[in-house]
């Protein structure tokens, strides 16, 4: 037998698993968990107060590269606009025209993601994903009023591929979040949690041990070998269970101490794709017995689990390459991510570094004359502490600010930055190199005039007895 | 029982090697930290207490008698001029009461925190309203309410028509003319009783002010209020302040008052260092001086200097008490401690080198500007920068959103 017919069947035994029918009660279960979790966390965007800030207050939003065309509603725009997602997340959960609902819901949040790039989470990222994958995958051929209305389209099998492929995504979070901790601050100086973990010492009952040096080594390597391990430990049937409950409880800790809005709560749902696909009909047949009602009747699916086209599979394979390939993408750059953050969107850097910084841009006129622009002239609090971590925000507003004073007249001035910023408490450094004109600069290909990233160690912060 | 029991293990094992491997990495060694123990006892709670009840309320209470007297002086000059009398004396005396005043407000107005800070500055505004200022409508104010005394009432006017700002513009007129394009109706009128129309509105306004101080005094002192005991006691039960870490934010917030206000607004903008509403470059914009009629900026700034070094270093009358350079050296960051109290000395002593006329400085010394300018901005990169990540603290008005 040749190398290549062994990869054939291989191959062949793959894909023959990956179409073995399986409950589509999985897929129909996580649907209706997405699209609460989304709906709360709609809900709790629209009640927070937090869309005046976040759309109406800044006068300059930042944008991503091709996309500097959308801007924000009106004000009340944005409060209809979150309205109809939640409307729309409230369909995918009922499973009223949940395609589009899904659609819809996925493009409508991108759309407020790039709005001001000052607005990326981690988890809104993953919120468009998870709303798209939902797009493709047959989960609303099942508990669905979709299914209901037309029987025909009803589903109680689905091909594993398509859990297979939900697992994939969260696990892709997970995995590559993990990797970010696979450096020195986190796991040799327990930075930032150290720091972090120190401002919380008012925390009831553990707050007093908080600032010990040791808690932020515990907690910085739980962190790590959580997101490195956890995936495989919920995909091993004998450790499932108990990794789901270490799972909640990180989670929950994490939610609690950090401002990390629905992130904790996406994610415990999220994980639960990593049960077996049937598990959800169980448990509900097991409710209905307790509840002296019928149990609900095994999957006995009219027609096998739908087949993949060529252009979805295709979809689905450049999805999953996408995937794998953005989180790596900054390995293809020089320097620190942490400091020029050059490939640390989409790439799931999440809270692996603490900065603050102060940024001052200065026009340099051709006699020699300078003039100091603070950002606050332009950017909300909320922005102004965003730019001082992002090179990329620094160059497009000095970009911004360049182009102002060509219009008012001054076509030769240079436009440099003192951008001076404290990574992981090290004393500030110049993020820029301050005689770099922002005007000549293009943010395509290595960021060689970010500065290299500091090489001193973060500072140790005493316990405060 | 045998399999059973081999059933058991099977399952319990790899949930066991799971745990294992959490408590392992729960139990790891501190990677041998440069630092292991405290150098020094830090108490966070005596740094609320010293800042809000040793440094702000008897600062409250100054400034209450300061405002008051401000007020009587005004009184007794419009007094004098109303007997026809020469008003030079009395003039002197109310712009004299003025400085004082200012002085006393420019030191708090520098560590804004609590309930002259509630409701977006509401308090701080009706005491000192700038950059908020409108000459002629205080111009259009002074013919309202000489024509109808009796219905003027300051409490209805906006901020940028009374204050402590407005009483700067009133005490200190350079001419007859008004502030205003074209005179308001009934200014031409007043004529010779200008200085008394004048005067009227200063006293309505200084006793507005002196009203205001005195409640914000109340809301401060001990047995009143007592917001300096909820400040200090944050996080602890009966204090409306949840935890120390807020309390600490609140004075930290109040800090970047260097940064806007001292930094960009009154040095920097004035000198044309940052940009301005003039347009100007490396030239000053003297409609953005602070205190352009009094020419009292220098004072304002040294005061605005004291007080944040009193707050930041717990510093009173040179006795030094627990501020945010101990906090500092507490948790291991002595250098940036240093830094700072260092940078902000050198900035006291640039801003004592300046002389007494902020208006003489921009003119023929604006280098001493640019140099305190220069010292500042070194205090507040480190503000805001490994200051608030070392004590993990926030920006000021970072209300929105979260974080991942």
């Amino acid at each position: 037998m040749t190398v290549v017919d062994a990869g054939s069947r291989v191959t062949a035994r793959v894909l023959a698993r990956a179409a073995r029918p399986i409950d589509a009660a999985a897929l129909a279960a996580f649907r209706i968990a997405f699209g609460l979790i989304a709906l709360v966390g709609v809900v709790r965007l629209l009640t927070s107060g937090w869309i005046a800030p976040m759309y109406q207050d800044p006068e300059v939003a930042f944008t991503y590269p091709g996309f500097g065309w959308v801007t924000a509603w009106p004000s009340w725009g944005m409060d209809l606009h979150y309205a109809v997602l939640g409307v729309l997340a409230a369909l995918v959960t009922v499973g009223l025209w949940s395609r589009l609902a899904s659609a819809l819901f996925a493009l409508g949040f991108a759309y407020t993601q790039l709005i001001d790039t000052t607005n990326y989470l981690n988890h809104h990222y993953l919120v468009v994903l998870l709303a798209g994958l939902l797009v493709v995958l047959p989960a609303h051929r099942t508990w669905s009023i979709d299914a209901w209305r037309a029987p025909s389209s009803r589903l109680d099998v689905v091909p594993a591929w398509t859990l297979w492929l939900l697992r994939f995504q969260v696990g892709v979070v997970y995995v590559f979040a993990g990797l970010a901790k696979l450096q020195g601050d986190w796991l040799l100086h327990a930075q930032p949690l150290n720091i972090w973990l120190s401002a919380r010492t008012d925390t009831p009952l553990v707050g007093a041990w908080l600032d010990e040096q040791w808690v932020a080594y515990a907690m910085s390597w739980a962190g790590f070998v959580f997101d490195t391990t956890i995936v495989a430990w919920l995909l091993w049937g004998r450790t499932r269970v108990i990794a789901y409950v270490v799972l909640c409880g990180f989670h929950a800790a994490t939610g609690y101490f950090f401002n990390i809005g629905m992130f904790p709560l996406i994610m415990s749902g999220a994980a639960l794709v990593f049960f077996p696909p049937e598990l959800p009909r169980r448990a509900i047949a097991a409710l209905a017995l307790r509840a002296g009602r019928a149990s609900m009747p095994a999957p006995t699916s009219p027609r096998g689990p739908p087949a993949v086209g060529r252009a979805l599979g295709a979809l689905l394979v450049v999805h999953v390459v996408v995937q794998l390939a953005l989180p790596l993408r900054h390995h293809l750059y020089p320097g620190d991510v942490r400091w020029n953050e050059d490939g640390a969107r989409f790439a799931w850097q999440v809270m692996v570094r603490e900065k603050h910084g102060s940024v001052t841009y200065i026009v340099r006129f051709p006699d020699g004359r300078r003039l100091q622009v603070p950002p606050r002239r332009y950017l909300t609090a909320r922005q102004e502490r965003e730019l001082a971590g992002y090179p990329d925000l620094i160059l497009q507003l000095g970009r911004r600010i360049g182009a102002e004073m060509h219009a008012a007249g001054h076509a030769d001035v240079r436009v440099t930055v003192d951008a001076r910023v404290s990574l992981n408490g090290r004393p500030a450094e110049a993020m820029i190199d301050p005689e770099i004109d922002l005007l000549t600069v293009s943010d395509v290909g290595a960021r060689t005039w970010v500065t290299p990233a500091p090489s001193t160690d973060p500072i140790h912060l005493r316990a405060r007895p | 029982m045998a399999p059973i029991r081999v059933a058991a293990v099977r399952t319990a094992v790899p949930a066991w090697v799971l745990a294992a491997t959490m408590v392992a990495a729960c139990s790891s060694p501190d990677g041998g930290s440069a630092v292991d123990a405290p150098e020094a006892q830090f108490d966070r709670a005596g740094l609320l207490r010293r800042i809000a009840v040793d440094v702000l309320t008897p600062g409250y209470a100054r400034f209450a008698t300061d405002a008051t007297a401000l007020d009587a002086a005004v009184d007794a000059h419009c007094a004098v001029l109303d007997a026809s009398g020469d008003g030079t004396a009395s003039e002197t005396a109310a712009r004299a009461a003025w400085r004082t005043a200012i002085a006393t407000w420019q030191r708090l107005d520098a560590v804004m925190v609590g309930p002259g800070a509630a409701d977006d500055l509401r308090l701080r505004n009706r005491i000192y309203a700038w950059p908020l200022l409108a000459p002629c409508t205080i111009d259009q104010d002074v013919v309202a309410r000489w024509s109808a005394p009796g219905t003027f009432d300051v409490a209805t006017r906006l901020d940028n028509v009374r204050s402590l700002a407005a009483v700067e513009y009133l005490l200190h007129p350079t001419s007859a003319v008004s502030s205003c394009p074209l005179s308001p109706n009934g200014w031409d009128a007043l004529g010779a009783d200008l200085p008394r129309a004048r005067c009227g509105l200063a006293a309505a306004i200084t006793a507005d002010v002196a009203t205001q101080a005195a409640a914000l005094a109340e809301a401060w002192r001990p047995g009143g209020g007592d917001y300096g005991t909820t400040l200090a006691t944050a996080g602890q039960g009966g204090s409306s302040i949840p935890t120390e870490r807020e309390g600490l934010n609140m004075i930290s917030d109040a800090l970047f008052y260097l940064d806007k206000m001292v930094k960009d607004m009154k040095l920097g903008e004035s000198a044309g260092i940052v940009i301005n509403a003039c347009g100007t470059v490396e030239e000053p914009c003297l409609r953005e001086v602070e205190h352009r009629f009094a020419d009292a900026s220098t004072l304002s700034v040294r005061a605005n200097l004291a007080g944040l070094r009193a707050a930041f270093t717990g510093t009173i009358d040179g006795a030094d008490g627990l501020g945010f350079d101990d906090y500092l050296i507490a948790v291991g960051a002595a250098d940036l401690a240093t830094r700072m109290v260092g940078n902000l000395d050198l900035a006291i002593t640039r801003a004592d080198a300046l002389p007494e006329s902020f208006l003489s400085a921009l003119a023929s010394d604006r280098a001493a500007v640019v140099a305190l300018h220069a010292a500042t901005k070194a205090i507040t990169d480190d503000l805001k920068a490994q200051f608030l990540t070392v004590l993990g603290l926030e920006i000021p008005d970072d209300v929105a959103g979260d974080n991942d």
